[in-house]
């Protein structure tokens, strides 16, 4: 199993997420998975080559909040996330709005199993 | 810089060509090219391992009549239904296969395995 | 769009587009630039023309024949993608690969660290009109891929890694091929560094263009040469458990600029390591057995993280005990180099745009899956 993994609330989301900020770790990327209740949203960091994971459990239709006003470069894959399995995103700092993978005449969301 | 390039001029007069002159002169070809797959359609006893294994769904058994089908333009020359088959039916040849206008399956015929209880 | 203020015209910007055909980029990006009379003052990206949703198709193909979807993610680095998914299963089940096997892989990947460094240089030398070195570094990339194609029997998607090991071995012919292959690349390849690095021409266009800061870096989350263009040391072959670097004498390489002189000096320093480490690990080569024959069924989740030619490619797979896997997902370098190539783009001239859009080695492909 993967080591290093801490479970967080959605409350506290971006409490972590400055800590991390303020430590000066890099962060490599976001992973989504659908679960049978909801999604679960992996937030990977690096530090010199020592990695901390944290985790989000949402429903399925809450929204998720962006982090992209504390790491800009999050935005690029929340965009995607959002396309893929139909997560709604509040507060990104650029919004896509549903063209950055996919075109108009797409399925929509193509990753999700159970509609 | 100009005596460089100078000494390179008088060089190239004397040294060969660069390049090979192609076509009175070919490159070999490898042994181990991965170019076309063919079958010895004696030895297949069609067990379907290979239909099972092909990642592009490029072969299609038919045990009850005795045809093996390979659509050549699906095949990815991966190399896994040789290496899996157990009777040594499969191989891989390594000239490339020639430019076709059309996307055909090839078939081959042989005889289906026999039924339990028949005779 | 003109800014007036009080009947005075202030400055005057123009949208321009670049992209998706460009004869620079090798695969399709849109940029939509901000232009000031010359001058770049802000950038928005666009990209999504081929993306063709390789992560969905976990449902219809087995763990064996995901190999083969991952090895097409991209066609420029395309082994240490199967690489890095066979050793994400194999951490998950506890397999255990033979010596001989790891030894192998990392023959193979740093031959195609050559092949795609030598491909960025050609189409570097093409950014700012030097073709004559373009042809030559492609021709001398030639015997690269003929080597490949003598031992593992296809160009570049080559195809020669199973979970628990590798398919195919090297016999002594193949061995005495790629010692001299070695030695004769060692000459050509000092040739080449004199020739990019000390050229007054090449030094005026790609000095202290697209200059940015570790701090920046590190922040956006850049990776690869890219980052260690800038100064930080961070290499992925450090870890412990990838491949065999641990036996080879490996040390990253570094460079402080931060500009396109640094990161074009990383990489063709990288050509010149990858070369003494194929060398290395051809003489210490050790007998024994190429695979280990197992059937796996993973169940649970993990992490495995490789260095690809353009940087740090990360692989998540989650299992649930059945044939097929739960979830793949793929993080590719390109797309974590995007927001640091948007933050050089400002302050620089229209004509150095695709100089620095090339800079971060660009594989589109890679990043849309």
């Amino acid at each position: 199993m993967i080591e290093n993994i801490i479970e967080i609330n959605k409350g506290e989301l971006l409490s972590k997420i400055s800590e991390m900020h303020v430590q000066g770790q890099r962060l490599i990327t976001l992973s989504c998975a659908e679960d049978d209740d909801g999604f679960m949203v992996l937030y990977h960091f690096d530090n010199d080559l020592k990695m901390t994971h944290f985790r989000v459990k949402i429903g399925r239709d809450e929204p998720l909040e962006s982090i992209s006003h504390i790491y800009w470069a999050a935005l690029l894959i929340e965009n995607e996330i959002s396309e893929h399995f139909g997560i709604k995103v509040n507060n990104l700092a650029l919004n896509f709005a549903g063209t950055l993978v996919l075109a108009k005449d797409s399925p929509k969301a193509p990753l999700l199993k159970k509609k | 810089m100009v005596f460089g390039m100078l000494g390179q001029i008088i060089k190239n007069f004397f040294t060969g060509y660069a390049t090979r002159l192609y076509p009175f002169e070919q490159r070999k070809l490898y042994e181990n090219l991965r170019g076309e797959l063919k079958i010895h359609i004696d030895k297949c006893t069609f067990c379907m391992v290979c239909e099972k294994r092909c990642p592009a769904d490029a072969i299609e058994v038919d045990r009850k009549e005795g045809i093996w089908t390979l659509n050549p333009s699906r095949c990815i020359l991966c190399n896994v239904c040789v290496e899996d088959c157990k009777y040594d039916a499969l191989y891989m040849d390594n000239h490339w296969r020639a430019p076709y206008t059309e996307n055909k399956s090839i078939s081959f015929k042989g005889t289906p395995p026999k039924k339990k209880g028949e005779e | 769009m003109k800014i007036e203020f009080g009947g005075i015209i202030l400055a005057a910007r123009t949208i321009v587009p670049f992209g998706p055909q460009h004869p620079v980029l090798p695969e399709p990006i849109h940029l939509k630039l901000e232009l000031e009379d010359e001058i770049v003052v802000g950038a928005l990206p666009q990209i999504g023309y081929v993306h063709r949703g390789l992560e969905g198709l976990v449902d219809k193909k087995d763990i064996n024949q995901l190999i083969y979807v991952c090895e097409r993610v991209c066609g420029i680095c395309s082994h240490q993608h199967s690489m890095c998914y066979c050793e994400t299963i194999e951490k998950l089940c506890n397999i255990e690969v033979p010596e001989r096997a790891k030894y192998l892989r990392t023959i193979w990947a740093e031959l195609h660290r050559v092949h795609s460094h030598l491909l960025w240089l050609g189409l570097f030398a093409d950014a700012f009109g030097y073709e004559s070195l373009f042809m030559q570094t492609w021709r001398v990339r030639e015997k690269t891929v003929d080597i490949m194609e003598k031992t593992a029997g296809t160009r570049i998607i080559i195809s020669v890694n199973v979970v628990g090991g590798v398919r195919r071995d090297l016999d002594d012919n193949m061995i005495t091929e790629l010692k001299d292959y070695t030695k004769e690349m060692k000459g050509v390849f000092e040739k080449f560094k004199k020739a990019f690095g000390d050229d007054k021409a090449i030094i005026n266009r790609t000095q202290g263009i697209g200059v940015i800061t570790a701090e920046q870096m590190i922040e956006l989350g850049g990776v690869g040469p890219t980052l260690r263009g800038s100064g930080v040391k961070q290499d992925c072959r450090l870890l412990p458990d990838v491949g065999a670097y641990k036996n080879l004498t490996f040390e990253p390489i570094v460079e402080n600029g931060g500009d396109c002189y640094a990161r074009m000096m990383v990489r063709m320093r990288e050509t010149i390591q990858a070369n003494e480490l194929i060398e290395e690990a051809v003489n210490k080569l050790p007998a024994g057995p190429i695979n280990v024959d197992v059937k796996p069924k993973p169940e649970g989740e993990q992490i495995s993280r490789i260095e690809q030619p353009r940087g740090e490619l990360m692989y998540y797979i989650r299992g649930n005990g059945t044939k097929n896997l739960d979830r793949l997902r793929i993080r590719t370098p390109t797309f974590s180099n995007i927001p640091p190539l948007l933050k050089m783009l400002p302050g620089c001239q229209m004509a150095d745009v695709p100089v620095i859009v090339l800079t971060i080695d660009p594989c589109i492909s890679c990043t849309e899956r």
